[in-house]
């Protein structure tokens, strides 16, 4: 079961790099969230424990809910919906995507021969889901794509998390919960304070400052 | 004394929110700076201790010291930059709210024991400082504050990756206490550990601006108001720095030294170049100030893997950096203020106009690039003599053909400012008030600082820096 | 015994399943639609009728359908269609397979370049370029599963598939999503092709076989039928466990097949074509999905997937 959620997390990245509607990507956000919910709950032994609560509402409230719900509600306003021309046609997108996945899984099978003490699907879809991430924020021009190759990015770090055998202190999940908040909430305010000035949500629009 | 340093900024900030005024604003960032340079005083004489979580010890002191002199000075340039600033008393509050907890959080990084709560004040810090990175509300500075937080945010997630590495690899320590760490380093996986380095590089980089992930540097810098940039470049990359030596020295006791060493000296020739390519054709002159950042982080990192010498060179490079760098955008505060425009091109007759901030700049500017009775020099001289020592004679070519070449670039910049004449008279002049001193008394006293610990250092601040060096 | 009864299925079968796919896109229409068995009428009528030959032609346009079908119906021997054990078997005969089938479309391309007209050329670029693009896609999937079993004969690949309850579910899942789409490609359905499109700059297949009449138009038909009945065998085999109950099992793989056809149909109908330059996007799916398949595999064998 757990590896089903996990290999179906794996294809909703393939899902993202592929396609060119920005209410896609929010969805696949969304759908992210309910997968990391549902390995929570599957991977954890003690129930009701503090950890665990909070575990459960930072996949299903924030990642599932109102993160998606807050995107959707900026994309409507300003009446984003298309990615039209990213910077690489959308078919090497895909290739490159795939590429990346297997590099992952080399990873994670070096790290097979070399060290014993990681669940290696785990580990490989989330370096891929990372690097996958962070080709989207690369190869893409709209900055509310940017912000949601960065949610993958955290996404893909919070599976990394969930792969350690032991677990990890509850700092460090505050950690990851007050990177994903407050990030949003300043992505979203610097967001709409860049939507209100250039009136254009390209980067194309942020090349004024170089040399 | 450490809960002082945390709790004046949360309080005063709470207040500050209700009372809307300038000059209560400029007092209690310099109370801040008073109380802090006090405590700092008092961890010479005995090393304190709060909680298990925070604690001075030979590495961090050092830091402190730069950050409570840094701070000092920029509190008091703070009263000019305040009373010629035009915003409304709202902003300015708000300015300062973030100006206090975003050393809060620097105090935090720095004083701190355990690698996961480094991480969350590194974060805290990108967060407090990009209000303030946005106080000019200009579209550039709009940019500027976007490409920081964004870049900084991915950076500080990789470095949580790199720390989740640590700990998969650590798993029978359990602990993410640095002296844990350094204590059991032979029972950590070296396979998770070496993976996780360049992540740690990569992500505690993106914050120190080391290449190739400075780009938020130099727009940053330069659209930030100067008491920010002074900060930001005189204390903020030190924190980021710490992170990385404290990492490196795991990576020491691991017994992966020479692996660690290889991608520090990549990384800060990497560093050399790009500061170097950019610097020579550069037309504003806090974009300049900003690739020097990114050149000294390099050197600092190339210092640091050079080993012996060079870690005495890496410590007292840090701190002659901070100063110097804090004044040098200070001194480009003056001059932005007086002409204000940021282009090298556009300053005519600085000489004549401001005698005082002319001198001072062209003096900023021998320290920064290493003339003799500066610091710096010492620094360099000490890097060049370790590297010869130890047969890198290939890297050895690159630092000084790179170093050549920036400064050379530099002062093409820097002196046509101080000789360019007016062509014809602008009537520009501000009135003289009393609040003028302070424009020029941090940097005199820091440049004082600086000709002391060049020509003959004390034995204690010897000493400080021999017992960092020793990490 | 069973081999006869693979081969009679073979020959007399793929029509069916053509015909309950066009039988559910005119239900989802709203019509009533032609009779299930339209299609065995049409190729019957087509055999009687004469040939009507270009003189822009040359000896291959008259062969290339006749060997598109031979190539096609040998493939056809090696995949197991109602047991686990198919006519013809042999180590590594998954290459076998896979190259017969390239060898037929590599026939019938030639011969509709043959006939010089601009829209065979046309449509024989499209169609290469989508099945150069499947063929890595499929090899993933294949190999993947060879891997797995450590066997390379392709039914004892489908057959070996079942490891434990888990893991062979999300496989047979994977490979099943990766050959469905290889069934929408090689047999020239929506979202790749229209079949039902009258405009000859819109179409894909069809306009490769413009120019053919009679039982040549037959074969190519049957043919195609037949390629797509083969790989919803491969996919149905890969889903049924083995060593079941022989009448079970082969009541099971027809109602599958049937399902296969009917959720041909219903995807027909529900979606769109995509734009030309997009579905090489959606062929490299099949790659993709192959890719991930052979990396769990690749895990599971070094037994550390729990």
């Amino acid at each position: 079961m757990k590896n089903f959620v996990i290999v179906l997390f794996g294809l909703t990245m393939i899902h993202v790099s592929s396609t060119s509607r920005i209410e896609a990507y929010v969805k696949t956000l969304a759908m992210q969230g309910i997968l990391l919910f549902t390995m929570v709950v599957v991977d954890n032994k003690d129930y009701f424990g503090l950890n665990f609560l909070f575990l459960v509402i930072e996949t299903l409230v924030f990642k599932a809910i109102i993160i998606p719900w807050f995107l959707m509600k900026i994309i409507r306003k300003n009446e984003i919906f298309r990615e039209i021309e990213p910077n690489i046609p959308a078919f090497w997108s895909i290739v490159i995507s795939s590429l990346i996945f297997g590099f992952g899984f080399m990873l994670s099978y070096l790290s097979i021969i070399l060290a014993q003490d990681v669940n290696p699907l785990y580990f490989g879809i989330s370096i891929s889901t990372m690097i996958t991430g962070l080709f989207i924020i690369i190869t893409r021009k709209k900055i509310i794509t940017h912000i949601m190759g960065y949610m993958m990015l955290e996404n893909g770090i919070f599976l990394l998390t969930l792969s350690l055998i032991n677990e990890m202190p509850l700092i460090v999940s505050l950690g990851v919960l007050l990177d994903v908040f407050i990030g949003i909430y300043l992505f979203g305010l610097f967001f709409n304070k860049i939507q209100a000035t250039y009136e254009k949500t390209h980067i194309d629009t942020l090349t004024y400052l170089k040399d | 004394m450490i809960p002082m340093l945390f709790l004046y900024p949360v309080i005063v900030s709470l207040i500050l929110f209700f009372i809307n005024s300038k000059l209560i604003n400029i007092l209690a960032l310099l109370g801040y700076s008073a109380i802090y340079l006090a405590c700092t005083a008092t961890f010479f004489f005995a090393p304190a201790e709060f909680t298990t979580y925070f604690k001075t010890d030979t590495l961090n002191i050092i830091f402190i010291a730069i950050l409570a002199l840094v701070f000092f000075g920029v509190a008091v340039y703070n009263i000019y930059f305040s009373y010629h600033s035009n915003e409304i008393p709202q902003r300015h509050t708000r300015y300062t709210i973030c100006f206090l907890l975003f050393v809060c959080s620097m105090t935090g990084a720095l004083l701190s024991t355990n690698l996961g709560l480094f991480w969350v004040f590194i974060e805290a810090t990108t967060l407090t400082s990009a209000p303030l990175i946005f106080y000019d509300r200009t579209k550039s500075s709009l940019e500027a504050a976007w490409k920081y937080i964004f870049i900084c945010s991915i950076g500080i997630s990789l470095a949580f990756v790199g720390i989740i590495l640590i700990s998969m690899g650590s798993a029978q320590i359990n602990s993410l206490y640095f002296a844990d760490l350094y204590a059991n380093s032979s029972k950590i996986n070296l396979f998770w550990l070496k993976l996780s380095f360049p992540f740690i590089i990569i992500g505690f980089g993106t914050k120190m601006g080391i290449a190739p992930v400075h780009a938020w540097l130099p727009d940053a810098h330069s659209e930030a108001p100067s008491p920010v940039s002074a900060m930001l470049s005189g204390t903020l990359l030190n924190c980021a720095l710490l992170g990385i030596i404290r990492i490196y020295k795991l990576i020491d006791t691991a017994g992966l030294i020479y692996y660690g060493k290889t991608l520090l000296i990549i990384m800060g020739m990497i560093s050399l170049l790009v500061s170097a390519v950019y610097v020579v054709k550069i037309k504003n002159y806090k974009r300049m100030l900003a690739y020097s950042s990114i050149e000294n982080m390099g050197i600092i990192s190339i210092a640091i893997a050079i080993g012996s010498t060079g870690l005495f060179a890496a410590m007292l490079h840090t701190l002659a950096h901070s100063l110097a760098k804090a004044s040098f955008f200070l001194t480009a505060g003056n001059i932005l203020y007086k002409f204000k425009s940021k282009d090298i091109n556009n300053i005519h007759g600085l000489l004549k106009n401001d005698k005082f901030s002319a001198w001072l700049w062209v003096l900023c500017f021998l320290c920064i690039t290493g003339f003799p009775p500066f610091p710096l020099f010492l620094t360099k001289f000490l890097i060049i003599k370790q590297m010869y020592v130890s047969g890198n004679y290939v890297i050895l070519l690159l630092f000084v053909v790179f170093l050549t070449i920036i400064m050379a670039g530099m002062s093409v910049s820097v002196f046509k400012m101080f000789f360019s004449v007016e062509h014809h008279h602008h009537k520009h002049a501000p009135d003289k008030n009393i609040y003028d001193l302070f424009a020029y008394l941090p940097q005199c006293v820091f440049i004082f600082i600086l000709i002391v610990t060049g020509i003959y250092m004390p034995s204690f601040v010897h000493k400080l820096i021999s017992l960092s060096s020793k990490f | 015994m069973i081999q006869i009864l693979n081969v009679l299925f073979l020959l007399a079968a793929p029509f069916l399943f053509t015909g309950i796919i066009n039988r559910i896109k005119a239900i989802a229409a709203g019509r009533k639609g032609a009779p299930l068995l339209q299609q065995y009428y049409d190729f019957f009528r087509l055999m009687k009728k004469s040939e009507v030959i270009s003189t822009s032609t040359s000896f291959i346009f008259k062969l290339a359908p006749a060997i598109c079908l031979a190539s096609t119906l040998f493939a056809g021997l090696f995949v197991p269609i109602f047991t686990h054990r198919p006519v013809l078997s042999l180590e590594g005969d998954f290459i076998i397979f896979a190259y017969l089938l390239a060898f037929g479309k590599f026939f019938s391309i030639i011969g509709s370049l043959d006939t010089a007209s601009s829209f065979e050329g046309m449509g024989c670029s499209r169609e290469v370029t989508f099945s150069a693009l499947a063929e890595p896609g499929f090899f993933m999937v294949i190999a993947s599963l060879a891997f797995l079993g450590q066997v390379t004969s392709l039914s004892s690949i489908i057959a070996n598939s079942y490891i434990n309850q888990e893991l062979s579910g999300m496989i047979a899942l994977l490979g099943a999503f990766a050959l469905f789409i290889l069934i929408l490609v090689e047999g020239c359905r929506i979202p790749v092709d229209d079949p039902n499109t009258h405009l000859e700059l819109t179409m894909i297949h069809e306009v490769m076989i413009l120019d053919n009449s009679g039982p040549d138009l037959g074969f190519i038909l049957y043919s195609n039928a037949l390629k797509m009945l083969i790989f919803s065998s491969i996919i149905t085999n890969l889903i049924i466990p083995p060593g079941l109950n022989i009448l079970l099992s082969v009541f099971i793989f027809i109602s599958l097949t049937g399902l296969i056809a009917v959720f041909t149909g219903i995807i027909e109908s529900a979606i769109a074509r995509l734009r030309m330059t997009h579905v090489p996007q959606f062929i490299f799916l099949i790659t993709s999905v192959g890719l991930i398949v052979a990396a769990c595999t690749i895990l599971f064998n070094f037994g550390e997937l729990r």
